[in-house]
């Protein structure tokens, strides 16, 4: 049309780059006074769903105190590359959202079990995360919580770099109780994101291999925190 | 690239009607006859031109099968436009219109721009709500109308863009506070609003289009 250019974002963030890794840390113990301990050796084999199917609870403690669903979106460091873009304001609704969030490559296990470069970044075989077709094999996840109030993390953020200028994009919102998520291939780092649509995508985290297993680690106690906490049939209150 | 206003739409309707079809039309100039249901929200973005100002519309395509509708109203909250999008060869899409509509108005500014749709227009044959159905409605609640096709692209991209102007004459009316984020609507990134406000018309850029092509 004459009357629309295409879009052409405006420097919102970062192209990748390794990122400092001191700004994401789970924490676990202690855990909630109602919980069960959260972490134990993963079972082998198979993916291990992780899936939030209630509602949120109210805050645990103070501010300062626990971090919302036991994750801490850099609270001392820097903010990463998704948040930093809600941050530049807009999306002025998700400027506050404390967000745990990574990089992840987008691969297809049954034709590469790993990401590999012999698949063009437009290949049509690359599965699809987002609905409406774009490619998408570079992926920043993120769970946020839409409240400081809330004790876990209630929404799912996927980003990705827009088709025309590589700045990243928000492709989608969504609540945290409509995904499920599974640890594919813990050797791997390999994530399976289940929405509960017929989409499913998986995700091999991409970061620097010193800070790789910690990384991970970190999605794999969330995770955990998620399955946990939901499976919880004692709501906790905050006096 | 830099604009000097950001407009956020959302689109909203009952399931099925076309909402992300009409964004993927919108965005994408294409058309995919076969969608997953959306959960949450999805989002797109394009910048148009309106009387020579570049205007950023950020899209949020919602859910809009029941389960999720408590989850995406909270997301209607700051928008500046809105398309309400129902199917028209299914008639309770229409009989639905009402009550998106309440939702619309009790969770958003009461400024907000609505652009009332009957998606599928390509579907003659099968139309089970009259055109003057619509513009009846439309007009009985103070909204704009179009019928569209996000199959053929039939007045998709006015659809979206006469909304951006309606959005853009409050703000030259003062209607819209600029720098009330809760309006939906952002100055852009070095942008001032001694800038941004009120082109005159004769800086009316000549690539603007119609109000309406007529092709449905």
């Amino acid at each position: 049309s004459g009357t629309s250019s295409q879009t052409r974002n405006p420097l919102l963030c970062d192209v990748i780059k390794p990122f400092p890794h001191h700004d994401a840390t789970v924490r676990v113990v202690p855990p909630p006074r109602f919980l069960p301990r959260l972490l134990r050796p993963l079972p082998s084999g198979g993916d291990i769903a992780m899936r939030r199917d209630r509602g949120p609870k109210p805050a645990l403690g103070g501010a300062g105190e626990v971090e919302p669903g036991g994750m801490a979106a850099s609270p001392k460091g820097r903010p990463r590359r998704l948040q930093r873009y809600l941050q530049s304001g807009e999306f002025d609704q998700f400027r506050d959202f404390p967000i745990f969030e990574s990089n992840f490559v987008q691969f297809c296990p049954d034709i590469y079990p790993a990401p590999t470069s012999i698949l063009p970044l437009t290949s049509d075989l690359w599965p699809q995360v987002t609905r409406l077709g774009e490619v998408a094999n570079e992926v920043t996840m993120g769970v946020a919580a839409s409240s400081p109030a809330l004790e876990l993390p209630d929404l799912l953020l996927l980003a990705g770099p827009a088709k025309e200028n590589g700045h990243l994009q928000l492709f989608g919102l969504f609540p945290l109780k409509f995904v499920q998520l599974f640890v594919h291939d813990k050797s791997r780092c390999q994530l399976k994101v289940k929405l509960n649509t017929s989409r499913t995508f998986y995700l091999q985290l991409r970061a620097p291999l010193k800070t790789q297993d910690r990384e991970f680690g970190q999605w794999v106690r969330l995770l955990y925190r998620l399955h946990f906490l939901s499976a919880s049939t004692v709501p906790f209150t905050q006096e | 690239m830099t604009y000097a206003y950001l407009f956020k739409y959302i689109i909203i309707g009952d399931t099925g009607v076309g909402k992300s079809c009409l964004l993927l039309q919108f965005t994408d100039k294409r058309f995919q006859p076969v969608h997953d249901l959306t959960i949450g929200v999805e989002f797109g973005a394009r910048m148009v031109n309106i009387d020579g100002k570049q205007i950023k519309l950020q899209i949020w395509d919602t859910a809009g099968q029941e389960s999720f509708r408590s989850i995406t109203r909270s997301y209607y909250r700051g928008a500046a436009g809105a398309l309400l999008v129902y199917d028209i060869t299914r008639r309770e899409t229409f009989n639905h219109l009402t009550s998106w509509l309440e939702d619309a108005r009790q969770h958003s500014s009461s400024n907000m721009v609505i652009m009332l749709i009957g998606n599928k227009s390509d579907l003659e044959s099968r139309r089970d709500v009259k055109r003057e159905e619509g513009e009846a409605f439309a007009r009985e609640h103070g909204l704009i109308f179009m019928e569209t096709s996000a199959k053929t692209a039939c007045n998709v991209e006015e659809a979206f863009i006469n909304t951006a102007k309606e959005i853009y004459r409050k703000i030259q009316q003062g209607l819209f506070d600029v720098h009330n984020e809760a309006n939906g609507i952002k100055i852009g990134p070095q942008q001032s609003i001694s800038t941004s406000v009120g082109p005159s018309a004769s800086q009316r850029n000549s690539r603007d289009i119609g109000s309406n092509s007529g092709c449905c």
